[in-house]
């Protein structure tokens, strides 16, 4: 340590941890090789159309119920004529590393996409955000189904991210769904950055579209976003994600916004939610500049069980780590070392997990421009290289070199959806690309051993917001249940514990949405376990699945 | 001259002594696609460097209008070079700082920060530099120096109050903290980001409606910086169509119309069939009374892009001005039937309902334009009025309730509660 900060000094440096040398790359990009071969339509040329740059989903979810996690990638297109908007790409999981590919009718042009059995059955259901309106696409034993108009969730703004949780305990998934500008055509106009044309920023149409909440109904939903009060504040929004930010048992949302004032949405119980991010000291940064916040993620980087925050950021702004310190959250993101790496990037998607397994959360954040660069990096203006860091223990981080690849990638990032798709144990990593192609980074950094838990709730769910523990010897670490997050993305259900050398966690507890705790006994590193709430403890109980 | 030829030019040329002869001016590769207004300053500017290669004050010129114009990494070139020239030239090397932090150099923005806070002490504006720098690279406690030094070169100015009163946040005593920022706030009533910081100080303390009212008044700031001895060139330098409508949009809330009119006309001559300049050239002539003048270019606009409903709203205006109320209705409702889900129109439509007596219909736009932006403090204060003129007192002190939350302390909110008052 002592010769690194020297050496540092020497060069006239000396700003957070240096990038730490990567000897040995974290991940191998495998997409072309696994059959994944996504290239995202941007829209017209040179027509700079508002919602063209901002586009770019991903989802993981398990299609046809086998235990394996396929992959469904959202299309752009020309925006205009709807009819002639490319296909979505569904991409099924072969078991071996490969996927099949296949096509799932858009019907207008895509942008994120949200997963969750929302009518019961025990599949995976998927919603597709778009330049209105939606679409929700039924699973039908693994073949999907537009049905957003008979749930009643077609709706017509420019949806962005959106997020399935159960609002009011019930037993079924409500959904909520971020809203970006009130954008048409008609409305378009002409920006340029001092130099020739390009995209407009929101605010230059001030226009930020309230998002919205619907209620499941059996299976058909009410739209219950002027009751629940989520009306009453909105702005640019563009991430979402789920958790118990306040510790009182009940699932809250966390939305990020491009430009406006960020929400923290508490909820009050009965449907109600009530804006508390002022005064958490989440809605701007620590000087009351709102942010251009795109991605976000619910996260215990201090492992001290309760959630944190962290929201990817416009270049020239810093990524922000907002620490939670029971009732408001400090921006720690220098001392986090992730301010000063991320000021010449613009962050768009995101995931935390325990890449290398040495008991830290790593963070991976795709990024990319909204506006060209006079000096681009690659054949695309708005192409900016990725970012990996590796945790430190302490919540801090030090940047890896080359986002841990042997050749850097250096594209348009947006959605970044995590998952162990290839079911090694280890996490891996999907990145959709604006105007670009879709990269899957395998992780070839894994040493240590680990462990990973599907946590669904007493009804079969996955427990969206569930707050999972495991206990080596005297230390906690802690997981968040969180498919929504990141930006227009949604990750793999289940948590996964880097674990080292441990062969076993000696605990594991899960606080359930709804605020029940419930203690589990010792698991075995190297599987996926199985943890459901149950009417009581079961303590001791070994439930090994896989 | 290549960009990239530039950018390799960084790593390989060596940094100490001018070179005979002197330095190319930095030019873009695709000059011809900018703006004419910036192409012909450019174009300029770099005569001047070719006239006098090996003068530092001819690149720095060069770099001001690249930075002016968000072209960072032609800034940086050109500052580089005119650093080269006259490396103890301190304008130059510190909008060289600026421009490698634009361009993703922290590290290299941060040294040179460093180093001109060491040789310059005097320099205010590079020891607030310096100070934000160093609380993003986490060094807290240099940061707090940086800011106390800055104290000592600005003491009227709240900026090293404020950054004191963040290092103090961020070493944990919200107490030191509260007064430093209570002192920036008393120097600058209106400086946001201290009022912010004073709030999160405040909820620290436990001071919970105080931290309220303080976070309130503090969302929503901007950046503020010292202004440094370039800053009023960098203004002059901003030709782009953007850059010049903010200028002129900033002028007319001024009371400054004729300026902005003078902005526009010239902008006009390059971009003469830009819909947005129309309009917003249309506002300056209205500001003025050119109303005729007004009318053709929102005709005008109204030809080119039929749907453009921020047209109709101007046209609105420009008839409530020649007092045809009639026709000021008409184009509102114009204006909501191309943008039925954006506040403003609704808003205009309730004006203007509101001024032909038409309380009932008014109160329906205005609540329209409040689903539509709960925040938006005309249409909550419409809605009061509106209210009270129908006799329902009660929806008229809910609505100034929300305006008060909205601005607690602006001028029509403070009016209208005095004539409600009176008017009881």
């Amino acid at each position: 340590m002592r010769a690194i900060s020297l050496a540092a000094a020497l060069l006239g440096l000396g700003a957070g941890p240096p990038a730490t040398p990567a000897p040995e790359p974290w991940f191998e990009e495998v997409a072309e090789a696994s059959g994944v071969v996504f290239d995202h339509v941007r829209g017209m040329p040179a027509r700079f159309w508002f919602p063209e740059i901002m586009a770019g989903g991903g989802c993981w979810l398990d299609a046809e119920g086998d235990g394996d996690l396929d992959l469904f990638l959202v299309q752009g297109g020309p925006l205009t004529p709807a009819p002639a908007a490319p296909p979505h790409r569904l991409y099924r999981n072969q078991g071996d590393g490969t996927f099949a590919d296949e096509e799932v009718a858009a019907g207008g042009f895509g942008m994120g996409c949200a997963v969750g059995d929302y009518d019961g059955d025990g599949d995976d259901d998927l919603y597709v955000t778009r330049v209105g309106p939606n679409a929700l696409y039924r699973n039908e034993e693994g073949v999907f189904r537009d049905v957003a108009a008979a749930a009643g969730v077609a709706h017509p703004g420019w949806g962005s991210s959106a997020a399935f949780l159960d609002v009011e305990g019930d037993g079924d998934l409500d959904l909520f769904v971020v809203n970006y500008v009130r954008w048409s055509p008609e409305r378009e106009i002409v920006c340029s950055q001092g130099s020739d044309r390009d995209y407009c920023q929101p605010a230059n149409y001030n226009a930020p579209a309230p998002d919205v909440l619907y209620v499941n109904e059996g299976g058909v939903f009410r739209d219950a976003t002027l009751a629940s009060g989520v009306a009453r504040a909105f702005g640019n929004g563009l991430g979402v994600t789920v958790g118990d930010f306040d510790g009182d048992g009940r699932p809250d949302l966390y939305v990020a916004n491009d430009g406006d004032p960020n929400q923290l949405w508490i909820n009050q119980g009965g449907g109600v939610f009530a804006d508390r991010a002022l005064l958490s000291g989440v809605a701007v940064n620590r000087q009351g500049v709102a942010e251009a916040g795109m991605g976000v993620a619910a996260v215990d980087v201090e492992n001290d069980g309760d959630l944190d925050l962290f929201v990817t950021h416009l270049r020239d702004e810093t990524n922000t780590l907002y620490v939670n310190q029971g009732g408001w959250f400090d921006d720690a993101t220098a001392q986090a070392g992730l301010a000063a790496p991320s000021i010449g990037s613009t962050g768009f998607g995101l995931g935390f997990a325990d890449f290398d397994h040495d008991g830290e959360l790593d963070l991976y954040v795709a990024n990319g421009r909204v506006s060209r660069a006079l000096a681009p990096l690659a054949d695309d203006p708005y192409a900016e290289p990725d970012q990996l860091f590796r945790g430190l223990g302490g919540g801090r981080f030090a940047e890896v070199a080359g986002a841990g690849l042997a050749a850097s990638l250096v594209d348009a990032g947006r959605a970044a959806a995590l998952a162990d798709y290839d079911g090694d144990g280890d996490v891996d990593v999907l990145v959709v690309n604006n105007g670009g192609r879709a990269r899957l980074l395998r992780n070839r950094a894994a040493r240590g051993r680990w462990v990973m838990f599907r946590v669904t709730d007493r009804h079969g769910h996955v427990a969206a917001g569930a707050l999972v523990g495991v206990r080596v010897a005297d230390r906690w670490q802690w997981r968040v249940v969180q498919r929504a997050a990141s930006y227009l993305a949604s990750h793999d259900p289940r948590v996964h514990f880097g674990l080292g050398a441990a062969e076993r966690v000696d605990e594991a507890g899960v606080v359930w949405p709804w605020g029940r705790r419930e203690s589990f006994g010792g698991f075995a590193a190297g599987a996926v376990h199985e943890l459901r709430e149950t009417t009581r403890a079961a303590s001791g109980v070994e439930n090994v699945v896989e | 001259m290549s960009l990239v030829w530039l950018l390799v030019s960084w790593l390989v040329l060596p940094s100490g002594g001018s070179p005979p002869g002197g330095l190319p001016a930095v030019e873009p590769e695709d000059l011809e696609s900018l703006d004419p207004l910036l192409v012909e300053l450019v174009e300029e500017r770099a005569a001047a460097v070719a006239a006098s290669p090996g003068d530092a004050g001819a690149h720095g010129e060069l770099a001001l209008v690249y930075e002016a114009n968000r072209m960072w990494p032609e800034a940086r070139a050109s500052y580089e070079n005119a650093v080269r020239l006259a490396p103890g030239d301190l304008p130059w090397r510190f909008h060289l700082a600026l421009t490698r932090r634009q361009t993703g150099d922290f590290e290299g923005a941060l040294a040179l920060y460093r180093a001109l806070a060491a040789e310059r002490p005097d320099f205010a504006p590079a020891a607030q530099r310096l100070g934000e720098a160093l609380l993003e690279a986490g060094e807290v406690a240099a940061a707090r120096a940086a800011f106390e030094k800055l104290i000592e070169l600005a003491p009227r100015a709240p900026h090293g109050y404020a950054g004191l009163g963040d290092a103090f946040l961020r070493q944990g005593d919200a107490a030191a903290a509260a007064t430093a920022l209570e002192h920036a706030v008393a120097l600058a009533p209106g400086y946001r980001a201290a009022r912010y910081l004073l709030g999160t100080a405040y909820l620290r303390l436990g001071r919970r409606d105080e931290a309220e009212r303080e976070l309130a008044r503090g969302v929503g700031a901007a950046v503020e910086q010292l202004p440094d001895p370039l800053a009023p060139r960098l203004e002059t330098y901003a030709v782009g169509l953007t850059d010049r409508l903010s200028r002129a949009g900033a002028e007319i809330a001024a009371g400054r119309p004729e300026r902005a009119a003078a902005l526009l006309e010239e902008a006009r001559t390059v971009h003469p069939a830009n819909v947005t300049l129309l309009n917003n050239l249309a506002i300056a002539y209205l500001r003025q009374g050119r109303l005729d003048e007004a009318r053709e270019l929102l005709d005008e606009a109204r030809r080119r892009e039929p749907a453009k409903f921020s047209t109709y709203l101007n046209l609105a205006s420009w008839a409530l001005r020649a007092g045809r109320l009639d026709e000021a209705l008409g184009f509102a409702a114009d204006a909501v039937a191309r943008a039925p889900d954006l506040a403003q129109p609704h808003l205009t439509r309730a004006e203007i309902l509101a001024r032909r007596g038409r309380f009932d219909d008014a109160r329906g736009s205005y609540r329209r334009a409040i689903d539509l932006a709960p925040d938006l403090l005309p249409a909550w204060l419409g809605l009061a009025r509106v209210s009270h003129a129908l006799g329902e007192r009660d929806d008229a002190r809910a609505a100034l309730a929300e305006a008060r939350r909205i601005a607690p302390r602006h001028p029509l909110v403070l009016r209208l509660e005095e004539e409600l008052r009176q008017g009881e």
